[in-house]
């Protein structure tokens, strides 16, 4: 009764921010996750525009202006072959994201299927994909990744396969554990005995109840593997040169770094921001979609 | 009447790491078309494995291990899987205990409703199955159904996502429903809705009602035939009617005790709680598995089996000493009439 009054003057701003319904409301209290998307959306529209936003030709060289520390001509200095480097840098985005993207999602996909069989069905399946993993997991991770582009040959797709086959244990082995509580639910066993075939209860009703671990994984994973492409290309075994990407930027930087600080700096500056945006988002989504349940 | 369902000497067993435990055991009844039957036990006397064995749908490690489950000429308990996907939900339709936990929390409500009638091809379009699900809706006692539809579960109540799963049930218009405890996890005055709507839409649609519960009141007034089961086994089974006036098992005795009721004056009758624990069905008592609770029994007691027989007209007891206990339940009878 005594907030009778204080309901009644509710001040009028809370009553607009409803009409855009509880998700925008949510979205809206969340500063990391708007801060995150926005920074995302700039790095990708760069990289899709990069063609009209680059002053120069990512690759055409030009030797007598090799070297040239920041000025108004070159934003970001140039480097030994007279290449523009901020074209480079906001070229190689479109790539590292793209590589970033899908080396995340070939894995999730093979890791969210096998590890949604292992757990549902149980016994022998469940042994064979979960000892399988086993073994994945008992190799660290960029060991194994150089390793299968070794067998592989170096080159983009090599990388994709490394990474995937590397990755995808990860994803099995969160999905089996969280299929293990849904499936004694009574849902699942009212699923059942309304006479449900198995792959529809698995993908209607048992997958979209556990992905969402999956999915806050796959935000923060991301950033590693874009880590990891870059530390493969610094290592030669990733993009070739001359396309640019960031990681053998900074490889080909390193014999520079006493006289052209940029040349390292200034593409690992790109690595730092796209990994603090994904973060920012990846933690974002993760709240709110776990404050959904 | 005829017999629609019938279960014969069915079984089902766990592992557990102390060995075999025995769920269901022996266990043999018959549903008549058009009937509700109810089955009443304490917590873990089997009444709802046996439910839950009708359809195998058991959960691992446990299994069905003997028995005959017949339906339409057909043992449900052989049947391959698929064959039996096309009679669970379709024919044979269950209602289970926590209406809150049985509806999926990612689906609104509508969709959940219509997929079964999807699944199984009773309607050839979602249009179809919308206006179905609507008319379901408003059948079952859910206020604006169209704008329900699109509700989540989790927006629901619990009596009416237990009205919800009603719905569900009849959608593919089954002639066999079976509750496990429908109303368990409801609050009384709820509980006595939704009961109440069971009952009516079995008698308007003509349904088999198995009703699983714990609760004597529920079968007074619910069902036509009830099986009373003692760990793992129907020890006694007659008309409603006759099992309360003239209980022939001292474990139904004791469970009619167990109920709150006034003597004639309007006095409240102190409860008799049933000596002792519910024994372990992994190692369970010899001979009469109620006898380590019973105060009638004696050594005939200890060994030996004890199957149900007929003591009179529809009326089985598993009691040995059903003649001794009618004297005494009449002789007490008439003490409290003095």
């Amino acid at each position: 009764m005594i907030d009778a009054p204080s309901l009644t003057s509710r001040p009028p701003a809370t009553a607009t921010r409803d009409r855009f319904g509880p998700l925008l409301a949510q979205v809206g209290r969340r500063r990391g996750l708007i801060t995150g998307t926005g920074l995302l959306l700039v790095i990708l529209l760069a990289s899709i525009f990069a063609a009209q936003l680059s002053p120069y030709d990512p690759i055409a060289q030009d030797l007598r202006n090799a070297l040239k520390p920041p000025s108004s001509a070159h934003p970001f200095g140039t480097d030994n072959f007279g290449r523009d480097i901020f074209s480079r840098v906001i070229h190689a985005a479109k790539l590292d994201l793209q590589i970033g993207i899908l080396s995340v999602l070939f894995p999730w996909i093979i890791g969210v299927v096998l590890g949604g069989l292992a757990g549902y069905f149980g016994g022998l399946i469940d042994t064979l994909i979960m000892r399988t993993v086993d073994t994945f997991t008992a190799f660290p991770f960029l060991i194994m990744v150089i390793g299968i582009i070794a067998i592989l040959g170096p080159g983009l797709t090599s990388m994709y396969i490394a990474l995937t086959l590397a990755g995808w244990s990860a994803y099995a082995r969160i999905i089996r554990g969280e299929i293990l509580v849904i499936k004694k639910s009574e849902y699942v066993l009212a699923a059942r005995s309304l006479g449900y075939n198995n792959a529809r209860i698995i993908f209607r009703h048992v997958l979209p109840n556990v992905i969402t671990p999956a999915i806050i994984f796959a935000m923060t994973d991301i950033v590693l593997v874009i880590l990891s492409t870059t530390s493969l290309s610094f290592l030669g075994l990733g993009v070739q040169p001359p396309t640019p990407e960031w990681g053998s930027m900074i490889a080909e930087g390193r014999s520079y770094i006493m006289l052209a600080w940029w040349m390292v700096t200034l593409p690992g500056l790109a690595i730092v921001l796209v990994g603090f945006a994904l973060s920012l988002f990846g933690d974002g989504v993760a709240d709110l979609l776990r404050n959904e349940d | 009447m005829a017999p629609i369902l019938e279960i014969d000497q069915l079984t089902t067993q766990i592992p557990t790491r102390r060995g075999l435990l025995t769920a269901v055991d022996n266990v043999s009844l018959t549903l008549n078309a058009g009937e509700s039957f109810g089955i009443v036990g304490e917590s873990g006397s089997g009444k709802s494995m046996t439910c839950r064995s009708i359809l195998r749908l058991v959960p691992p490690p446990g299994k069905v291990t003997h028995g005959q489950v017949r339906y339409k000429g057909q043992d449900l308990l052989t049947l391959s899987e698929n064959k039996l996907n096309q009679i669970r939900g379709k024919e044979i339709a269950t209602i289970v205990q926590h209406p809150m936990a049985a509806l999926n929390p990612v689906l609104r409500i509508g969709p959940q409703i219509m997929e079964a009638m999807l699944a199984h091809g009773v309607v050839d379009s979602q249009r179809v199955a919308e206006e179905r699900a609507v008319d379901l809706m408003r059948k079952v006692g859910i206020p604006a159904p169209e704008r329900r539809l699109r509700d989540y579960p989790h927006q629901f109540s619990g009596g009416m996502c237990q009205r919800v799963i009603i719905a569900a049930a009849l959608a593919c218009s089954p002639q066999i429903i079976l509750a496990d405890e429908p109303t368990t996890a409801l609050d009384v005055t709820i509980q006595d809705q939704i009961l109440k709507l069971l009952v009516q839409l079995q008698q308007e649609f003509h349904l088999s009602l198995i009703l699983v519960t714990h609760d004597m009141g529920v079968v007074a007034q619910n069902c036509r035939r009830v099986a009373v089961m003692y760990a793992g086994q129907i020890v006694e089974l007659a008309e409603t009617v006759q099992l309360f006036r003239a209980p022939r098992h001292p474990y139904t005795v004791g469970l009619l005790n167990c109920v709150p009721r006034t003597d004639e004056t309007g006095e409240m009758q102190p409860l008799q709680p049933i000596p002792g624990a519910p024994p372990d069905l992994v190692d369970p008592p010899s001979g009469c598995r109620f006898h380590p609770r019973c105060p009638l029994a004696d050594a005939t007691c200890k060994t030996g089996t004890f199957p149900l027989r007929e003591i009179g007209p529809n009326h089985f007891s598993a009691c040995i000493k059903h003649a001794e206990l009618a004297r005494v339940t009449t002789n007490s009878l008439r003490r409290a009439a003095a």
